[in-house]
């Protein structure tokens, strides 16, 4: 009976996967890909690298806005994206002709070294991991939700792999991987070692792909994780007597308002006001390194420096902490450098599992059917296998 | 591919799923040509030209019916704006609290999510309301789609 339940197990466990299996690896690859996409950056575009070879200190941005400014006195200042120690600070701009472009700035020495428009790399795999690069309709994907209901195929294959490799944690402590018994045997052993290995793993993806996919609903059916803050009252919109624009307050001034409100926070995207009631939204880290890098927030009123709205974990709702730890996680950003080539290890034996998988299945059908077609030929052989 | 277990070939199906990415990104590289600018009109001292965002018609959202619009503003009128908003309505709409169809973005193209009546009629326009850093308020409108052919 245990043994007829097991077989029910390992069905399940096939056909969980095997239907979608190269769909599967091919999610598991961007986003592997994509985990590393910000050092990919590094390696192919120079102008992308912070160099720092006499260990400077950053440069306050306000600086490095300065600096574009100088570089591109026609271009409109829009947001501001801190990253790596090692990468450039890149500040977005439109150009004169309406089109959004970015500047990379080296946040050591304030050098614009390079002003391009057009998708980045980073983004071009983000977009082919998030969503297979399938349009979007507003307030959904098709494409983000075949991704992200892609997390129920991972959390099934992880809870049915358990159930069917008895005792797995004897993979912890005598791992097995028989290099010269044939093919199936080499792809069982990796499928089920890596398996065993790749619990932890598989169990942070699925549950933050499940997380995606709750987001996806939430997008879709526009339920708002956030309240935004109200607009800046137009009455509070000062008129200047010569007609000229009225001048906010600056972005130093808005970074010490932001600081003053949440002391711990380290600026990683600014992005000014759109319109004159719109807000200075500045968000960061802070001490709580499990959340990713929006999760501090400071909406900072551009007329009179007041905060209009301040976000951080102490004062979330649970759907609004699963919104900011589910990145780090998924991603594996939490702990720098460090954990994303760890990701990115595992990610690649996460895609190489859809392919052992697939191949030991194969080859199980393959001699299933021979065994079979001997059968047909040989009465005895049937009984025998009965 | 073995012949012998067209199993396996059905398992592998799944894969042409992946040519939707290659399609999709195929089309990124040839983007739709978008609508026409409607004519330029001038409000106080600066002009400004509305272009549909794309040819579709509105969507849905918060469950009232918006337009996209975008707004080509003379060099460097942008910043001469202290607050506009377009809105579909028989008369010019007042400027008021709320932010519905409000004029925004970077620059001297800017754009605007407009609200759009359920049934239009023949009094629809687009309008604008925008003010100066003066206070001086201004309005232009212009035919919607359906009536300018």
């Amino acid at each position: 009976m245990a043994s007829l339940n097991r077989k029910r197990w390992f069905q399940i466990h096939g056909w969980l996967a095997l239907p979608v299996w190269v769909v599967f690896c091919f999610v598991c690859l961007t986003g592997t890909i994509a985990v590393v996409s910000h050092e990919i950056t590094w390696l192919a575009n120079p102008a992308a690298r912070a160099h720092n070879p006499d260990d400077l200190p950053r440069k306050p941005l306000p600086e490095l806005v300065d600096a574009v400014r100088e570089a591109a006195p026609q271009a409109h200042i829009a947001d501001i994206i801190v990253l790596e120690p090692y990468l450039v600070t890149a500040i977005g701009i439109r150009t004169p002709d309406g089109l959004p472009a970015r500047a990379y700035v080296n946040p050591y020495t304030a050098e614009v070294q390079a002003i391009a428009g057009g998708p980045t790399f980073i983004g071009f795999m983000r977009s082919l991991h998030g969503w297979l690069l399938f349009p979007w309709h507003h307030n959904y994907s098709v494409g983000y939700y075949l991704v992200a209901a892609m997390s129920l195929v991972t959390l099934g294959a992880l809870i049915t792999g358990v159930v069917i490799y008895r005792r797995f944690w004897r993979a912890y402590t005598r791992p097995q991987l028989r290099l010269g018994s044939g093919l199936r045997v080499f792809m069982g052993d990796l499928h089920r070692l890596t398996g065993a290995w790749s619990l932890w793993f598989l169990l942070i993806i699925g549950t933050t792909g499940l997380w995606y996919l709750t987001q996806a609903v939430l997008w879709h059916n526009e339920v708002d994780i956030w309240n935004h803050p109200d607009p800046v009252p137009l009455t509070d919109v000062p008129f200047t007597v010569d007609g000229k624009p009225a001048q906010p307050i600056d972005l130093a001034e808005a970074l010490e308002r932001a600081r003053t409100a949440l002391p711990s926070i380290e600026p990683s995207y600014i992005s000014l006001p759109e319109f004159s009631r719109g807000h200075i939204s500045i968000a960061g880290s802070g001490e709580n390194w499990l959340f990713d890098q929006y999760a501090y927030r400071a909406f900072v009123d551009p007329w009179s420096g007041e905060i209009a709205q301040l976000r951080q974990p102490a004062s979330m709702n649970a759907l609004q902490i699963l919104s900011h730890i589910a990145d780090p996680l998924h991603y594996g950003t939490l702990g720098g450098l460090w954990t994303k080539l760890l990701w990115f290890v595992f990610g690649l034996l996460l895609s190489a599992m859809s392919v052992t998988g697939f191949v030991i299945w194969g080859r199980r059908t393959t001699r299933e059917a021979g065994i079979r077609s001997a059968a047909k030929r040989s009465p005895a052989l049937e009984e025998v296998r009965t | 591919m073995n012949t012998r277990h067209p199993g396996k070939l059905k398992y592998c199906l799944n894969a042409l799923l992946l040519i939707a990415p290659a399609w999709f990104f195929y089309a990124s590289l040839t983007p739709p040509s978008t609508p026409d600018p409607w004519p330029a009109q001038t409000l106080g001292s600066w002009s400004m030209a509305p272009t549909p965002a794309d040819i579709n018609p509105p969507y849905r959202h918060d469950g009232a019916l918006v337009k996209d619009f975008r707004f080509h503003l003379c060099p460097g009128c942008g910043a001469q704006v202290r607050t506009a908003i377009a809105r579909v309505a028989s008369t010019a709409p007042a400027l008021d609290a709320k932010i519905e169809g409000v004029i925004h973005g970077h620059g001297d193209i800017l754009e605007a999510h407009v609200p759009w009546p359920e049934e239009l009629t023949d009094e629809h326009l687009l309008w604008i309301t925008a003010q100066d850093w003066s206070g001086a308020i201004h309005h232009a409108s212009w035919p919607l789609p359906s009536h300018r052919d």
